[in-house]
């Protein structure tokens, strides 16, 4: 798939913006994944309510999915910053 | 010679990297949409439910100005990180993707809204993964039951008649709103819009024949 071409110069701005949206894009689904699973065990695991199963399910789907994604970006951003240096 | 063709190979080297990243910085950012459902866990206030009314068509008038810039030419698309080529005099896919989530926000029951939510984040950049490195006929044969497992998710409290049919549907829907591309309609629209109509369709004949409907799989919370 080829992407919009880039000078040099705009790589490192680009970079950065990159960089500075990371943080967000990798531990907001995270947070609320986790918010999922913790109301998920609050207000339906020990009061014994199924009705916020779902919850629990769609937690670990966000935690998952993320995960799976994450890790590579992860690791091609890293591979990119030491290559520019 | 030898210098020119250690320079070429670096060159090389050095616009793929760009490439991969870019490819993962859009994976990501589709998973990160996942966040979006913390909408449903808002709580049932007036004053949270006047914001929940008002931010999210807001966020989306902001990001439209800023396309419209864009395409006009008033900013450059290189400030846009991991945009494609075919979208630089095109409506960006983001844009589609964010109609898509506010109008299941604002018009869809929770149930629907959910799985296509989740078809858009998680089973798009599935599709897209599997299309890169198999063939497209994978895509099926992944795609559909992942699809299908999370209409499955939000359809559990139905009927099971109901909740297999709204899976198979909605999967079928999904997957093809997915693979069938227009030039001036994103697959991020469809892979959410398409599930949805169909569903709202069979929500209502559902409802006529007396089917126990699905309630929310997101509760809200408490304050």
């Amino acid at each position: 798939m080829r992407y919009i071409e880039k000078n040099t110069d705009n790589q490192i701005r680009l970079l950065k913006t990159e960089m500075l949206f990371t943080p967000l894009l990798v531990f907001l689904p995270f947070i609320v994944g986790v918010i999922f699973i913790l109301d998920w065990f609050n207000r339906g695991f020990i009061p014994g309510d199924p009705r916020f199963n779902g919850e629990l399910v769609i937690g670990f789907i966000i935690i998952i999915g993320n995960l799976f994604f994450d890790i590579p970006f992860i690791k091609s951003l890293k591979k990119f910053s030491q290559h520019k240096k | 010679m030898v210098n020119v063709k250690k320079k070429l190979l670096y060159a090389k080297k050095r616009i793929n990297s760009v490439e991969f990243d870019a490819h993962w910085y859009r994976r990501v950012f589709h998973t990160f949409g996942a966040s979006f459902l913390f909408y449903y866990m808002l709580p049932d206030v007036d004053w949270v439910n006047l914001l929940k009314t008002w931010i999210p068509p807001l966020i989306l008038v902001f990001v439209v100005i800023l396309e419209f810039l864009r395409l006009k030419g008033k900013i450059s698309s290189d400030h846009f990180f991991g945009l494609r080529m075919y979208e630089k005099h095109r409506v960006g896919s983001y844009v589609f993707f964010g109609v898509a989530i506010l109008l299941l926000f604002m018009f869809f029951p929770q149930p629907i809204a959910v799985p296509c939510i989740l078809c858009a984040c998680i089973a798009d950049p599935v599709f897209g993964e599997i299309r890169q490195h198999y063939n497209s006929r994978y895509v099926y044969l992944v795609g559909f039951p992942l699809c299908m497992f999370f209409f499955i998710i939000a359809w559990y409290t139905a009927d099971v008649v109901l909740m297999f049919s709204a899976a198979v549907i909605g999967a079928t829907g999904a997957v093809v709103g997915e693979t069938k591309k227009l030039w001036w309609l994103d697959d991020d629209f469809m892979i959410q819009m398409l599930p949805a109509v169909l569903l709202l369709i069979l929500w209502y004949i559902a409802m006529y024949m007396g089917f126990t409907l699905p309630g929310d799989v997101i509760i809200p919370g408490v304050m």
